[in-house]
């Protein structure tokens, strides 16, 4: 553990009756970051969440947040962390106002401070004007997102776990959902679940993948494209002569993975593989040739959808094997 | 202490703000009042040894067994449903204060009903005949006492109920488990008494008379303060609450 990380998880086990949800998980999150919880359904990501927050308790291994213990601490490591549950259920019967000022006070706010929390949670989540006296049994999904997250975000908690925000919302809430996340960069540390990859790679710092109760893959979109691609593998869109193109990149060293035309742009896609030294000898090559005009050359951009799915059929295959 | 008042100050406005409490209410003001009227009717055509006062804390038993099951139904049965468990203990509450705070706040509107009731004696004014003013008025010590009974039995009643809410996600079981509960403790023990009684059989020994809850309910009203009966409430109810608490934290992993 360092100074800087919010949450040290360190050989984390979950049983539900004998079966085994989460194996021995380890990882830390850094204080201040985004980071994006991934994971196919029963991977064990809401179990996780829900130790983090204290609700649960693993069945071994250990939970730091802050530096309290949650095995040895809980009620200290709970006053840092602010959880909204998946489906983010709510009781019915009270108003928006009326419950987000209950959770304050069970949160520890002080009295005199109750009212005004509540508003500037209200006001952050475009709750203010719109839903504030009304029953959370007349507010829309989307509304009731936004009061879940409300909730996450009121008080000084320095952590917040936020199970599948964005679930069920529309385009516009959703990018309501990232601009108060994008708020919170920096000043909370931040962990969210969430299936709509897309939105994930737009607000997270890093990724930890999980399959079947392990981790399969962590680190920044960069890091865990470089582990599926490797780390030497580049993408270069080419216009000019097919046959110009292939004899620079051969003179260069490089090996061409792929080579393909663009019918549209009158251009070629070529995924090739280079070390470093012929990577700098094909750039230098390329750009003093006038007969070629390059249009784009780097690494291999990887989405998070292919990153996830690459991960976690790796795993599975693994898996299949380990039981053969 | 704070956070545990700031769950009670919920809990009792969740009551108060459900239709459910009202129906609970009207049900338990209709039984009391039914049960006043035809004691009063009875009282008034042959002499009882027994104040009527005390022969009407005699009959709390009825609309016990139907208020303490439809009030503690819902205490965690519902949060269980609706997933609302799950917010509360994302905040840092221990599982005790959260059982304490749903018993205190059922056991408040229990005892407040029964406090309630009192005022169907206010119903025979002065413009009542003066036989069923001297009937109702005739012995406020033994409605004390009779009520200190009942404060004291309810703890153990009401906290019966939230330990089957605490089972069960089901609020039609769990209303069911604590009316069977209730019950068993009512009829059943006098059952059991008049059958010995028949049999000459002995089941009890010398315990019969103390587990009765109908003659320690007759030695309160008349004024004799058994500590023996308040020791054994208060443990059975902190024990029960107990198992509750258990079941909570059992259920929520």
């Amino acid at each position: 553990m360092t100074k800087g990380d919010a949450i040290v998880v360190s050989e984390l086990t979950k049983k539900y009756c004998g079966q085994v949800a989460l194996n021995a998980l380890s990882f830390s999150i850094e204080r201040g970051s985004v980071v994006g919880l991934i994971g196919p359904n029963g991977a064990g990501k809401s179990s996780i969440l829900k130790i983090l927050a204290g609700i649960i308790t693993g069945t071994s291994g250990d939970v730091i947040i802050n530096g309290y213990s949650v095995a040895e601490n809980v009620m200290r490591a709970k006053q840092h962390v602010s959880f909204m549950p998946e489906s983010n259920p709510l009781p019915d019967h009270l108003r928006v106002g009326e419950y987000l000022r209950f959770r304050a006070g069970l949160k520890g706010i002080p009295a005199k401070k109750i009212r005004q929390s509540a508003e500037k949670v209200m006001r952050q989540c475009d709750l203010y004007y719109e839903a504030r006296y009304r029953m959370i049994k007349t507010l829309s999904k989307g509304y009731r997102q936004r009061v879940g997250i409300a909730d996450a975000m009121l008080g000084n908690s320095e952590i917040v776990i936020l199970d599948e925000p964005t679930i069920g919302l529309d385009p516009h809430q959703i990018i309501g959902v990232r601009k108060i996340i994008d708020a919170s960069k920096g000043t909370r540390t931040i962990l969210l679940s969430s299936h709509i990859l897309s939105e994930l790679e737009t607000v997270c710092d890093n990724f930890i993948i999980i399959n079947r109760g392990r981790i399969v893959a962590t680190g920044s979109l960069d890091e865990l494209s470089n582990n599926v691609q490797g780390k030497n593998i580049f993408c270069a869109r080419i216009g000019g002569d097919e046959q110009t193109v292939e004899e620079n990149f051969k003179s260069a060293g490089v090996q061409i993975l792929e080579f393909k035309r663009s019918l549209y742009n009158e251009e070629y896609v070529i995924k090739f593989e280079a070390a470093e030294e012929a990577y700098r000898l094909l750039l230098l090559k390329i750009s003093s040739n006038r007969e070629l005009l390059v249009r784009k050359i780097g690494h291999v951009e990887c989405s998070l959808e292919e990153i996830f799915l690459n991960s976690t059929s790796r795993c599975r295959d693994q898996d299949n094997a380990d039981d053969l | 202490m704070k956070k545990f008042y700031a769950l009670l100050k919920y809990e009792i406005y969740k009551l108060l703000v459900s239709p459910a409490t009202y129906i609970v209410a009207s049900i338990f003001t209709l039984s009391i009042g039914g049960i006043f009227i035809f004691l009063l009717h009875d009282y008034i055509k042959f002499a009882q040894d027994v104040p009527l006062v005390q022969m009407f804390c005699r009959c709390f038993w009825l609309p016990t067994c139907m208020v303490v099951p439809l009030l503690s139904m819902r205490t965690f049965s519902e949060e269980y449903k609706c997933g609302t468990f799950q917010n509360l203990f994302s905040i840092p509450v221990t599982y005790t204060e959260v059982v304490l705070a749903k018993f205190f706040a059922t056991y408040g509107m229990f005892m407040f009903l029964w406090l309630c009731s009192l005022s169907i004696f206010l119903a025979v004014g002065p413009g009542s005949e003066s036989i069923v003013r001297e009937l109702a008025f005739s012995s406020p010590f033994n409605m004390g006492g009779g009520l200190l009974f009942i404060a004291i039995t309810g703890l153990l009643f009401v906290a019966i109920g939230i330990f089957a809410s605490s089972l069960t996600e089901n609020q039609i079981v769990s209303c069911m488990v604590t009316f069977f509960i209730l019950l068993t403790m009512f009829v059943g023990e006098q059952f059991f008494a008049n059958r010995s009684q028949m049999t000459n059989l002995n089941l009890y020994g010398t315990y019969q008379e103390s587990l009765n809850i109908f003659s320690q309910l007759d030695k309160f009203c008349n004024g004799v303060f058994d500590t023996r009966i308040v020791v054994f409430y208060l443990s059975t109810y902190i024990l029960t609450l107990c198992i509750s608490t258990v079941v909570v934290q059992k259920k929520l992993n």
